[in-house]
Order: structure tokens, then C-alpha cells, then sequence
């Protein structure tokens, strides 16, 4: 941002994330291997890639996993939600709630409550253990393949999986009090930042909380429903702009064009766009965050705490799939026939929306590739937020409090899990 | 107490999730260590000078993570390329087939979904020609290879170099760790994973493209035992200059047949999947 006498005279947020040009890398591959090949997009959340992928594929060819091998794949994600949930609420987001703390990093955290950390990362082994047990790895797995899983889950591996259940559960409460007690007590904090108004996006299925498949519905900002529709419609809602400064795309709702058009994906909108939540812990702090912040809400901290209700969610259903019978069955894969074909998947990654959409040529190579991560449909809002802070802020940073000034505006990037939180020269400021 | 850094160049993270993943080792490391900059762990902005060990995570894609290695090599005593982007320029590399303004043009003009727009140029760091690893820009010490490396291994070799050791790779391959039963047959045809493979018997001899003979050993295998062909992420020993060719080669001399169906395109990423920017065959293509 640059500031010139006394005036705010440019925002930029420049995503200098070097372009990996998976969309053109994808071309002339076999449609099978987009599974294992797209999930190297993100180390973080490669399982929402992987699914995204064999999703499409599978539309592509016309072949449907057997109900056995859509249970396995939902207790992989929710392995992925708790081990990447775990990891951004401890590793990249709670040291900014303590606002004494002198290093705000998790080895800072770390020396101040070692015992909070060692609960965090142990969330997230029981995550990285249910990725591993069943995708073959606890990064990159490659067990889903168009038409089912590759291998089926033993009674003995599912045992093992169990065997701390209560201790994980335990632990999972305790994160989510620190973090609704700590809400509670800096209201003040987390409403100073810029409240944005945007649409939300999420795909939603009669009208509770869904991750692995369903039709997407989009609300605007006081709730209301504005449209919902069948994954293989998104390019008839949503379009992408390009813009000089940054290397991610703008997405944007057709409808109301740019910058009208500007809408969120994420756990926050997961929040406004669903009714409730199947679980029943996880509806208790679902109901809880709605009687403290009503809905929906716009603050963008809150996506922590609305991410604290996922996790809970995620452990919970990762028992619920344990315990069905059907988990350990051997039904799981039907045999695929690649051909000519054009497929759409979309699952919710945990950082939001993941479109991957593939057209196939008579042998099964991809001749098209066209993809929409999550993180890129908030980086618009992220803009916008900053720009609005900016301003607050000015008479702050003209005083020369600029250290202080870039921690914020690092603190309400972060509340989005952006897979940019941690690029180094972040926030620039420049006063001429 | 030593003195690390982290760093994340162009790739996913996954290395540094990995190191994440050690688990209550991590925390244990991160007792016995200062790490002054990193990636995800530390928001300290600015690379310090005197570095013992710096872990390089990503390929070079950028002018920006070209000057990156280059400063963190002048400021680090030891320089470990970590994961299969910093070592052989990783799955991104791919693209190195192409030229650079048919990908700007296509990802930024002409996907499905790109209505408007131009290719970004303001206030970033120029995208280079080809992806490259890291030891095409500086001397690299180590290397932890795979995509993303194993947990155990990342630890075993930084200790190692922390106590002052030379750590060394496994010297065996991917077939060596796997528990699938070969009987020494020749596959007769060529197949693709869509289909089922006999759980007990090896892939490659029933006809899927597995890459475990070319591939470095140290992961126990975990894709064959999932029933999914090894890629090869881990790259090739030191006795094979490059791990593509080496099993085009050996699959030829099998079957006769399949050197007819082999098409470079389609190919391309079956063979040289993590490995194409540091493989001959890319020089090969270079130099043409």
C-alpha cells in the first residue's frame, strides 16, 4: 500500500506465488492420473485436489464409485479437515490471539503452553493417521481412482484408528473452548476488522453442512438464497477476471459482474450458506456461534471460530464412518472405461470451493483442464478488506506505527487460511 | 544452539508439512534448534545472516526465487535441497516442454472459466523460461528427495549434519522395500490403473507402468502396497543419470511392443514425472 501526502494512493495485494500452470501441465495426461498429479498443488490440503479430480473424472466416464468407496473417501477428508484445521488454528492462527505474547509464532506459543501445542499437533497426527491409513499416504495419498478405491480398509487398521478416539475427541473440545473463550473475551479486537459484505458460496445438501459432494447454493449478504445450481453449471455463475498485479485470478459472480459480483467460499461461508450441522457437538458450537454472532456474518475472524466448529465436525464424523459396518467391506472399486468425455467435480476444500473440470478426448487423455482453487475466490474480498483497513488506519501509520499497523493486516489475511500466509514481505507499506 | 532456516520457493508445502509431520519429534526439534526463518513457522521476514542449515523447499520458477537461493546460499554453511521440486525440479517442470508464453497465454487468457483480462506483469517477479532445481543455480550440500520426503528420513539427516556426520541416501530401489510377489514373468501387455490389478503380484509384470526399479528406495513402498503403480517421485539413484529413461529402456528390452505405443506427450508424465527439468532427456530437447 502507498500512502502519498496523507492520502492512500494505491492498494496492491500481490500474490507473487510462482504460477505452476497446472491447467496446461494437466493436457495430454491420461484422466486417471489428474488425481495424483492435481494434488501436488497443495501440500496443505492435497486430499481436496485428489477428490476434486477423481470426482470429475468419474463424471467424465460415467462410472460411480460403490457406496463403500464414497465412505472411505469421506473418512479420508475428514482426515484432511482435521489435520489441516488442526494445523492452521495452532500452527498459523493462535498466536495472533495472544496479544501479549512476544514471538507471535508457534514457537512462541510454544514456550509459553507447551501442553496447548502438544494437543495441537497431536489433532493433527490423528488427521495425518487416517490420510495414511487410507489414501496409502498422510501427504499426496493416491488411493482414489475413477471408479472406487484401490485398497479397502482393514478391521484391524480401523481398530487402531479408534484406539485414542476419546482422548482426540477430548482434546478437539478443549481447542474449541480456547478459542470461543478467547472470542468472547476480545470482542472488541475481533470486530475491529472491516466487516466485508459479500455473497457466500458453498455446496450444501438439504440444507446441512457438506464437504464431499452436493449442489452449490450461493446467499447473499443478508442470507437470502440467490441461486443454486449443479456442479456442471458453474460456468454459467462463475467467471474469472485476470488483473495486472497478481498472479492468481479474480473469481467473481456472473451475475452481478465485477466487483459486485465479489463472493467468499470457506468455513465462514460454509456457515452462512448451510442451515445445520449433522453432528451433534458440532451443532452445539454451530448454535453457540450463532447466538454470539447472529448470521450470517460478515467479520473475518470469525472464520477461526467457524473453522473450530468444522474440526469438531470432522472428528466426530471420522467416528461415525469408523463405526459403519460398510467400512471395511471389499466393494469398493468398479472397473473404469476411459473415453471421450467432459466432467465436472467440486468438493469443499477446507480453505473453500474446489472446482477441477476436465474434457476427455476416445482414449481418456484430458484436451482440457480448467480449475478453481479455493483460495483464489477470497483473495478479491482479502483485497478489498485491506484497502478498507488502510484507511482506518492511516493516522496510525502516518504516525510512523507501522510495525504494529503490518501485524494487523497479517492477522486478518491469516483469518482466512489463504495458502499465502506465509509468503515472506507480505504486507509493504510505503509513505512518501 | 544451531541456527535453521526454512524455505518455500515454487512448490505445494508439503515439504514443510512433512516436517510438521514427525509429530512430537517436531516439537522435540524445535527444542533443540533456533529457527530464525521460516515458511510457515516463523513470520520473521528477512533472512538472517551466519545460517548453519537451510532447508530449500520448491523449485526455481521466479526471478524472486532465484535471488532467494542464491542469498540464502551466501548466509548458510549447509544447503539441503528438500523434496523432489529442489532437487530435480519437481512435477511443474513439465511444463518445461512448452514455451513459456503458450502456458502465460492459456492459464491467463484462455481457460473455460477466463472472461477478461491480461497476463500479470505489475509489481511481480518475472516468471522464468523453464522450471529449474535449485543445484542449477547453486551448489547444493544434501539432498532429501521425494515428493514429499518421508518424516523419518528428514530427521535421521538433519541430525546427522547437525551432529557434524555425513549422511548418506538408501542405495537400493523402490523394488527392494515393495511386498509384492514377482515371479519373473514378462508383461505382455502395456495396461492403465483404470483397471484392477491382482493385489499379490507385482505391478510392472502384470503390465502397469510402475517406476519402483528406477526409483530410490526409502519410502517401503507405500503406492504398490495401495495397489497404485509407483511414480518415481522419489528420483533415481546415483547410478542412473536419468530415472525416465532408464525404465523406457528396461520396458523396451521387455516388450517389444511397447516401444511402438510409447507417445512422448502422453508419456511424458508417466516416466519423468518429478524429474524432467534435471532429466537428458530435457537437455536433449534443449540442445535441438
Amino acid at each position: 500500500m502507498e500512502y502519498k501526502e496523507g492520502k492512500l494512493e494505491n492498494v496492491q495485494l500481490n500474490i507473487i506465488e510462482p504460477p505452476r500452470f497446472f491447467e496446461k501441465l494437466l493436457v495430454d495426461k491420461p484422466g486417471e492420473d489428474a488425481p495424483r498429479i492435481s494434488e501436488r498443488i497443495c501440500g496443505v490440503c492435497p486430499v481436496a485436489h485428489h477428490l476434486a479430480a477423481v470426482k470429475a473424472i468419474e463424471d467424465a466416464w460415467n462410472v460411480k464409485p460403490p457406496e463403500p468407496a464414497v465412505l472411505l473417501r469421506k473418512l479420508l477428508y475428514a482426515g484432511q479437515f482435521i489435520q489441516s484445521h488442526a494445523l492452521h488454528l495452532s500452527v498459523f492462527a493462535l498466536p495472533d490471539y495472544f496479544l501479549r505474547l512476544q514471538e507471535k509464532n508457534l514457537i512462541g506459543l510454544y514456550k509459553r503452553d507447551p501442553k496447548l501445542v502438544k494437543v495441537a499437533i497431536a489433532l493433527q497426527e490423528y488427521g495425518a493417521n487416517l490420510k495414511e491409513a487410507i489414501g496409502g499416504r498422510a501427504i499426496h495419498p493416491v488411493a482414489a481412482i475413477p471408479g472406487g478405491m484401490s485398497k479397502p480398509l482393514t478391521v484391524a487398521t480401523k481398530r487402531r484408528l479408534l484406539k485414542n478416539y476419546e482422548e482426540i475427541f477430548k482434546n478437539t473440545i478443549k481447542l474449541a473452548d480456547i478459542y470461543f473463550e478467547i472470542f468472547s473475551k476480545r470482542e472488541t479486537f475481533v470486530k475491529g476488522f472491516p466487516p466485508t459484505k459479500t455473497f457466500y458460496l458453498a455446496i450444501t445438501r438439504n440444507g446441512n453442512f457438506e464437504t464431499y459432494d452436493g449442489p452449490v447454493k450461493v446467499v447473499n449478504s443478508n442470507g437470502e438464497v440467490e441461486f443454486e445450481f449443479q456442479p456442471e453449471e458453474y460456468l454459467s455463475y462463475i467467471a474469472e477476471k485476470t488483473v495486472k498485479h497478481s498472479y492468481v485470478k479474480y473469481p467473481f459472480l456472473k451475475k452481478f459482474g465485477y466487483p459486485n459480483g465479489l463472493y467468499r467460499v470457506g468455513p465462514l461461508a460454509r456457515f452462512n450458506v448451510a442451515e445445520t450441522i449433522s453432528t451433534p457437538k458440532a451443532r452445539e458450537y454451530w448454535l453457540k456461534l450463532q447466538e454470539t454472532f447472529g448470521k450470517p456474518i460478515h467479520h473475518p475472524l470469525i472464520y477461526n471460530l467457524a473453522r473450530v466448529v468444522e474440526l469438531i465436525h470432522a472428528v466426530e464424523l471420522s467416528k461415525e464412518l469408523l463405526l459403519n459396518d460398510k467400512i471395511t467391506s471389499g466393494r469398493i472399486r468398479r472397473e473404469a472405461t476411459p473415453k471421450e468425455g467432459s466432467g465436472v467435480g467440486i468438493v469443499e476444500a477446507p480453505r473453500g470451493t474446489l472446482i477441477h473440470h476436465y474434457v476427455t478426448d476416445k482414449d481418456g487423455i484430458i484436451t482440457r483442464a480448467n480449475l478453481i482453487v479455493a483460495t483464489c475466490q477470497n483473495v478479491p474480498t482479502i483485497e478489498y478488506g485491506i484497502r478498507v483497513m488502510a484507511e482506518e488506519l492511516k493516522p496510525a501509520i502516518l504516525r510512523g506505527k507501522t510495525k504494529e499497523a503490518q501485524w494487523k493486516f497479517e492477522v486478518l489475511v491469516r483469518a482466512y487460511d489463504p495458502c499465502i500466509s506465509c509468503a515472506t514481505h507480505l504486507v509493504e507499506i510505503r509513505v512518501k | 544452539m544451531k541456527r535453521i532456516v526454512t524455505i518455500g520457493l515454487a512448490g505445494d508445502a508439503g515439504c514443510h508439512v512433512a516436517l510438521v509431520n514427525l509429530h512430537k519429534k517436531f516439537l522435540k526439534l524445535l527444542r533443540s534448534v533456533k529457527i530464525l526463518h521460516s515458511y510457515i513457522l516463523v513470520d520473521e521476514k528477512e533472512i538472517p545472516n551466519e545460517i548453519d542449515l537451510a532447508l530449500i523447499e520448491g523449485a526455481v520458477r521466479t526471478s524472486h526465487n532465484e535471488a532467494v537461493v542464491k542469498e540464502v546460499r551466501e548466509k548458510s554453511k549447509c544447503v539441503i535441497a528438500f523434496g523432489s521440486c529442489a532437487c530435480f525440479g519437481g512435477i511443474a517442470s513439465l511444463c518445461n516442454i512448452l514455451d513459456l508464453n503458450d502456458l502465460l497465454d492459456y492459464v491467463y487468457q484462455h481457460t473455460d472459466s477466463t472472461v477478461e483480462g491480461v497476463i500479470p506483469f505489475e509489481n511481480l517477479p518475472k516468471v522464468q523460461e523453464k522450471v529449474r532445481p535449485i543445484s542449477d543455480i547453486v551448489k547444493v550440500d544434501y539432498m532429501i528427495p521425494g515428493c514429499p520426503p518421508i518424516p523419518e528420513e528428514i530427521a535421521t539427516i538433519v541430525q546427522a549434519i547437525l551432529l557434524g556426520l555425513k549422511p548418506e541416501l538408501p542405495r537400493k530401489n523402490v523394488c527392494d522395500e515393495c511386498k509384492k510377489k514377482r515371479l519373473g514373468i514378462t508383461p505382455k501387455v502395456i495396461k492403465r490403473v483404470t483397471s484392477k490389478p491382482d493385489a499379490k503380484q507385482c505391478l510392472l509384470e502384470q503390465g502397469y507402468l510402475c517406476l519402483g526399479p528406477a526409483t530410490r528406495a526409502g519410502c517401503k513402498a507405500p503406492c504398490p502396497n495401495y495397489n497404485m503403480p509407483c511414480e518415481g517421485c522419489r528420483g533415481p539413484l546415483e547410478t542412473v543419470p536419468d530415472q525416465g529413461l532408464a525404465m523406457l529402456d528396461a520396458l523396451s528390452a521387455l516388450t517389444e511392443k511397447f516401444a511402438h505405443e510409447y507417445s512422448p506427450t502422453v508419456h511424458l508424465g508417466t516416466f519423468h514425472r518429478y524429474t524432467f527439468a534435471s532429466s537428458f532427456l530435457a537437455k536433449m530437447l534443449r540442445s535441438r
